[in-house]
């Protein structure tokens, strides 16, 4: 009893000593950048969300034209992502995603994110298309992670869960275009069909 | 102990900060980026998702600084947000789907945050344990939660929380006794 006191003490105390973690370095440089992105969103009730990294921007490139692209269908799409009462059944893109097995989707969404895991890291300096895009993409996938937390599977609702699967991977899908076509753009050259960096 | 009980902050400091005043918010971040970032990373370990969620914690606490009433410690109150940040992340489906942290991601660390052989044996052992029961030996060992408090934040018991940390204890035993010798972290067998 007693040494599995002292146990039990000695594992606490080493818990305790573990070192801290150092934040990153360019940390509170974009904290502040995103407080001040705050208190203009909060009176021009506009603009990215706080949370998101702050971006400079650059005039747009060639790049710029696929992320457009992608936003417009993203947004053309963006029924998909509304509560299923919003979402009519068999609706556009919707009804072809919504025929596959919701196992089927959510393998496909984490191979996505598997994909999107592997890219490199965002560049400094943006191109503002590639910025508007990516935040859009992020914030209906962020949509509808909130939508999935409530499991409506498990509820009976079987379709919406499908529909809903169905929407991630097309925005994930978008969202790899996107990253990608941005990332080719800042070098990223080597290996890229099979997902190394 | 918490690194948070440590932190203290003027009043001035606070209502400056509050007040819009980017030096007082600055201070406030350097004073508390630590302790909630190394929180972050104990319980999401991922380094990447550690960044978001500590921008997300700061980024609430200097914009809702009215909405600490002074009721309990300040460095409480920042902790709770960071913690609440850190469950919505590990409840999301997005978490749910990801891989375990990649190793090639916490290898990346500056060195001088490395830990040595023991500590790091039990760096280890701590992020094989699933999420839910890492925070509870977290949150109870280190930060001193209670397990009425961690049940809560679980949606849960103080029972489940107890006996979540009870099997995490067993496990961290199980994976550190095979490689320590005569460490620090050293568990000898009762059984």
């Amino acid at each position: 009893m007693h040494a599995r006191l002292d146990d039990l003490i000695r594992l606490r105390t080493a818990l305790r000593q573990l070192p801290q973690f150092e934040p990153p370095p360019q940390a509170w440089e974009r904290l502040s950048q995103g407080l001040a992105d705050s208190v203009a969103q909060t009176s021009a009730d506009a603009g990215p969300p706080a949370s998101l990294p702050p971006r400079r921007l650059m005039p747009a490139s060639a790049a710029a034209v696929l992320a457009v692209a992608s936003l417009a269908a993203v947004l053309a799409t963006s029924a998909w992502w509304l509560p299923a009462r919003d979402v009519g059944q068999g609706s556009g893109a919707a009804g072809a995603a919504g025929e596959a097995p919701i196992a089927t989707l959510m393998a496909r969404s984490q191979a996505l994110e598997a994909t999107l895991q592997s890219l490199p890291q965002r560049p400094a300096v943006e191109v503002a298309a590639n910025a508007v895009a990516i935040d859009a993409l992020q914030s209906r996938i962020r949509v509808l992670d909130a939508a999935l937390e409530d499991d409506p599977a498990a509820g009976g609702n079987v379709d919406h869960a499908r529909e809903l699967w169905g929407a991630r991977v097309q925005l994930l899908n978008s969202l790899v275009g996107v990253r990608y076509a941005e990332a080719v753009r800042a070098g990223y050259t080597a290996n890229a069909s099979q997902g190394e960096i | 102990m918490s690194t948070f009980l440590h932190v203290t902050v003027p009043q001035d400091c606070l209502r400056r900060a509050g007040e819009g005043d980017r030096q007082a918010q600055r201070h406030l971040y350097e004073a508390f980026a630590r302790p909630v970032y190394t929180l972050l990373r104990r319980l999401v370990i991922r380094p990447a998702i550690a960044e978001e969620l500590l921008h997300d914690t700061f980024i609430e606490v200097l914009g809702h600084l009215d909405d600490y009433r002074g009721s309990g410690s300040f460095a409480g109150w920042v902790r709770m947000i960071a913690v609440r940040k850190a469950f919505a992340h590990l409840r999301s489906p997005w978490h749910g789907r990801l891989s375990p942290g990649s190793l090639d991601e916490l290898a990346a660390e500056p060195a001088a945050s490395r830990p040595h052989d023991a500590q790091d044996e039990l760096e280890r052992a701590l992020n094989a344990l699933p999420p839910v029961a890492r925070s509870v030996v977290w949150l109870h060992d280190v930060e001193g939660y209670t397990h009425a408090e961690i049940g809560a934040l679980h949606a849960q018991s103080a029972s489940f929380s107890k006996s979540q940390l009870a099997r995490a204890h067993a496990a961290l035993r199980e994976l550190l006794e095979p490689t320590h010798g005569a460490s620090a972290c050293t568990l000898a067998s009762t059984t």
